[in-house]
Parts: C-alpha cells; sequence; structure tokens
C-alpha cells in the first residue's frame, strides 16, 4: 500500500475531501499544540490549536505549495500564539493560569517543569515539549518538523540539558 | 550519558525523562477534531453578489443619514398596555415581555423593530457601530436603516445579521425558527454554518442550531418539504428556474451522489459555465461552483433587487 504524502493529501483537500484533512489534523496536531503549549496557558492550548485548524482549512486554497504543508501550519500556529497572546495580555499571566490555581503536588511539579521548559530557547522549547508532553520520539519529530535528525538530537540532548540545569539538577 | 532513551525511548531508561514524561502528559492535546465537515460551509458562499453590493450602498446612505442623530437610543413603547417594559428608553441589560400584547421599539440609528406576543427580547448592545438584541422567543418584525451588519439579533441558537432591511424572525421556546426575509438580505449565522437569505425566501433554524438552505417561499410546497427533509431526488423533481438558486445552495451539504443529481437538473435550468463539469462538482469546494453564481442569481431573479431602490429607500 502506497503512503500519501503532505502534498497529495493536501491536494486531495484542497479538492474538498475532508477526510484528506482530517489525516493531516491527525499528523499535526501534536506539532501545533506543541508549539502553542510553549507559549500560552495550556488551557488556551487545546483552543486555539482548534481555531489554527479551522483556519487552515479555510484558507487552504491559499497554499501554492501542497508540499510545505508543515511550515505553513506551524508558521500559522506561531502567529496564532502571537494574537492569542496580545488579546490576554491585559487579564492573565502565565504564571497565575497554571501555578496560582494547581494545588496538587503533581500539578505543581508538572506546572513548574512546563515553566522550565518555556524558558528554554523556542528550538529547545517546541522539540522537547513534543518528546516529553505529546510522547513523540526523535524520529517521528524530525519527520513532522522538517528538522534533520540530527538537529532534532541535538535539540534534544542541549534541550534536556538545560533543563536539568534549570530544575536544579534533578526532576522536580 | 547516552541519550537513545531521550532520542527514541529504547536504551536503558532515563529516570529523569521517564518521570518528566509522567508528569508533563498530563498537558498532552486533548481537544476534539473540529467538524470539518461543518466548517466547509462557511466557504460555501461567493463573494457577495453584486445585488447584495447594491442593497448595501442604498441601506448604508440611509443609515448615514441617520447617524449623525443622538440615534443610539431605544424607545420601547407598550402598544397594548399589557407589556412588561422595565424604561420607556431602553438601558443595555434591560428585558421587554410582551406577555400577550405587543411592543415597539424604535432607534433612530437602526429603524423599528415590533414584538408581537409571547416575545422576550433583552437589548445587549446600543453602540454606534452595533446594536444587538437577544430574542429568547416569539416574533420580531424588523424594519431597517442601518448600514450591514450594524443591526443584530441574537437568539439561541443562530444569530441574523441585518443587511437591510425587513424581515420576520420567530423563535420557539425550544430555540428553533424560521426567519423570512421581506425586502433586502440577512446573514443567518450559527458557528461556522451560514445561510444568507435574500428577499422572498425563508430558512429554518433546527433546535440543534442547524440552518436550512434559503427557500423561496413561492416554491412548491412538495419543494419546501423535500428541502426540509433533504430528500435531493424530490428536490431537483420539483425545482423550478426560480429554486436554481437553492440547488445551488445545496451542494455543500449534498453527497457526491447528490451532487450528481444537483448538477443534472441545475444544468437544465441554467447552464453550467464550461468550466464547471460533472465530475468537478462530485468533491465540492466552494470554488467548484464559483463562477455558477451569478447566472444562477440572475435566474432566479435575485439581481432584480439592483433595479428596486424605491422598495429599499421606501422603508
Amino acid at each position: 500500500m502506497s503512503v500519501r504524502t503532505d502534498a497529495d493529501l493536501v491536494r486531495a483537500a484542497q479538492s474538498g475531501d475532508v477526510a484528506s484533512f482530517e489525516l493531516l489534523y491527525a499528523k499535526y496536531v501534536p506539532v501545533v499544540h506543541a508549539i502553542l503549549l510553549g507559549r500560552l496557558p495550556p488551557a488556551d492550548a487545546d483552543d486555539v490549536a482548534q481555531n489554527v485548524f479551522i483556519t487552515a482549512y479555510t484558507k487552504l486554497q491559499s497554499l501554492r505549495e501542497p508540499a510545505a504543508f508543515a511550515g505553513w501550519i506551524a508558521r500559522s500556529a506561531r502567529n496564532a500564539a502571537e494574537d492569542h497572546r496580545r488579546k490576554m495580555s491585559d487579564t492573565v499571566e502565565l504564571e497565575d493560569a497554571y501555578v496560582t490555581h494547581e494545588t496538587q503536588r503533581d500539578d505543581a511539579e508538572a506546572a513548574r517543569a512546563l515553566d522550565a521548559i518555556r524558558a528554554l530557547p523556542a528550538a529547545y522549547r517546541e522539540t522537547l515539549i513534543l518528546r516529553l508532553v505529546e510522547g513523540m520520539t526523535g524520529p517521528e519529530i524530525s519527520a513532522r518538523t522538517g528538522l534533520t535528525p540530527g538537529s532534532v538530537r541535538v535539540n534534544l540532548h542541549r534541550g534536556m540539558q538545560m533543563l536539568r540545569g534549570a530544575l536544579g539538577g534533578s526532576t522536580p | 550519558m547516552n541519550d537513545d532513551y531521550l532520542w527514541d525511548g529504547s536504551g536503558e531508561p532515563d529516570a529523569e525523562v521517564q518521570k518528566l514524561e509522567g508528569l508533563l502528559g498530563r498537558y498532552r492535546s486533548a481537544a476534539p477534531m473540529p467538524d470539518f465537515k461543518r466548517v466547509a460551509v462557511i466557504r460555501r458562499r461567493p463573494r457577495w453578489p453584486f445585488a447584495v453590493a447594491a442593497a448595501s450602498i442604498v441601506c448604508a446612505i440611509l443609515g448615514a443619514i441617520r447617524f449623525y442623530t443622538p440615534a443610539n437610543r431605544w424607545r420601547a413603547t407598550d402598544e397594548s398596555g399589557v407589556a412588561d417594559v422595565p424604561h420607556a428608553i431602553l438601558r443595555a441589560g434591560d428585558v421587554v415581555r410582551t406577555e400577550r400584547g405587543s411592543v415597539r421599539l424604535q432607534s433612530p440609528a437602526v429603524g423599528t423593530i415590533d414584538l408581537g406576543a409571547n416575545t422576550t427580547v433583552r437589548l445587549i448592545e446600543n453602540r454606534s457601530k452595533r446594536h444587538r438584541l437577544a430574542l429568547a422567543a416569539g416574533t420580531i418584525h424588523a424594519k431597517t436603516t442601518s448600514p450591514p451588519g450594524v443591526f443584530v439579533i441574537d437568539t439561541p441558537k443562530a444569530r441574523a445579521i441585518d443587511l437591510g432591511c425587513e424581515y420576520t424572525l420567530t423563535i420557539t421556546p425550544g430555540g428553533g425558527g424560521e426567519l423570512h426575509v421581506i425586502a433586502g438580505w440577512v446573514d443567518l449565522t450559527h458557528g461556522y454554518e451560514q445561510s444568507l437569505v435574500p428577499q422572498g425566501a425563508s430558512a429554518m433554524i433546527t433546535s440543534d442550531g442547524a440552518l436550512s438552505v434559503p427557500v423561496f417561499d413561492d416554491a412548491t410546497p412538495a419543494f419546501h418539504a423535500a428541502v426540509r427533509d433533504h430528500d435531493v431526488s424530490t428536490i431537483v423533481a420539483h425545482a423550478r428556474m426560480r429554486d436554481a438558486f437553492t440547488l445551488l445552495n445545496l451542494f455543500c451539504l449534498a453527497t457526491p451522489d447528490e451532487r450528481m443529481l444537483l448538477y443534472d437538473r441545475l444544468n437544465q435550468l441554467v447552464p453550467a459555465p464550461a468550466s464547471i463539469t460533472r465530475e468537478s462538482v462530485r468533491y465540492w469546494a466552494p470554488s467548484s461552483t464559483e463562477l455558477w453564481w451569478t447566472p444562477v442569481l440572475r435566474a432566479s431573479g435575485i439581481n432584480a433587487l439592483k433595479k428596486k431602490k424605491g422598495a429599499l429607500q421606501g422603508l
């Protein structure tokens, strides 16, 4: 059975085949969610991720190079995160959103770990969230982000090194 | 340290990574997949027909004249003496209940809204660029002169955006209802669904918020019933020339086989532009039928709005 490439799926979706877009959604929602989780409160990341895909679906005809879907959807997610942050800037600070209101020990530890990841440079931050939150392996991250396997491996290694330092040499 | 476990989960497990996986897994993406079939509905409309643009300009001019007066107040007049009207000049948040009577709401910026018996309405906004009422249940008859998009009615399941200039909207206690447009256009929306209803047509709102396509009031009863039941075979059998507008609206809701039926009948009524073939609409996208809108609007008599400025000005 042949594997349908992103370009195949995008072209089919542009012709009205909703099922093809749903396959693209399933493949890339972890990537979009990881990008958003690195920038927004967890409670908002799911909603904004849905909006990113809905907007992408309505604008899919404007994607002239179907093979570029991965980069296009990632850019959309980063832009959506910035838009959302601007809208939320006068309401709730990120830290307050998930630290103050979570009292269980594990929740607080998780929030602290996520906070530490969010303080890392973007390349390490997104790669580590894909690995530690979304549960993807390095090869899967490489396939869905367009980064080379070598870059992903370096990002994971250096990111984890910085994370260990930020968390005080051990997990929280 | 060996990074194999961090890389692909192989090799000797790294305790710190394992603990972080356990802690952070709670943040994993959990949102349900959006219903992209419904999202497609928002794209089914073409660019606004020229007729809408012409009607909009007329309404904008009329609205602008009124706009430079102290226009944002809403005056409520209890015409029956039995209604519950909190203030003669309504404030945002005020609720008007007509009970067995009737009430007239008037705003220089918008026009006149008559509330029928057993109608409950709340004034939500009365700003210069947005006047919004919530219709919980009952019937309103709106005659507006405001620019398109300024006057909005929220119902429990849908939103009616006035594009000018006269319509009735009935909402049942269950949240369903019917919009009937007497003049101009009304944009009926629910989430990503949209039904753009022209003069002389109606659209239904079901109790779960689904919107019907617009159907002209003078269509045959069999056609009305078939649209309501989504019986495409019967729809095409009873479609007249004027119903071409309804047929074209139905493509986005139809299955590929149903689209073949719709194509064949619509092509008989209004020959398709050369670029729109039978196969090109089987897997329909909004662009598939874009070029068909202008001849269909003309065949359905909708662009006649352009020539009926008198009707609009008289409101």
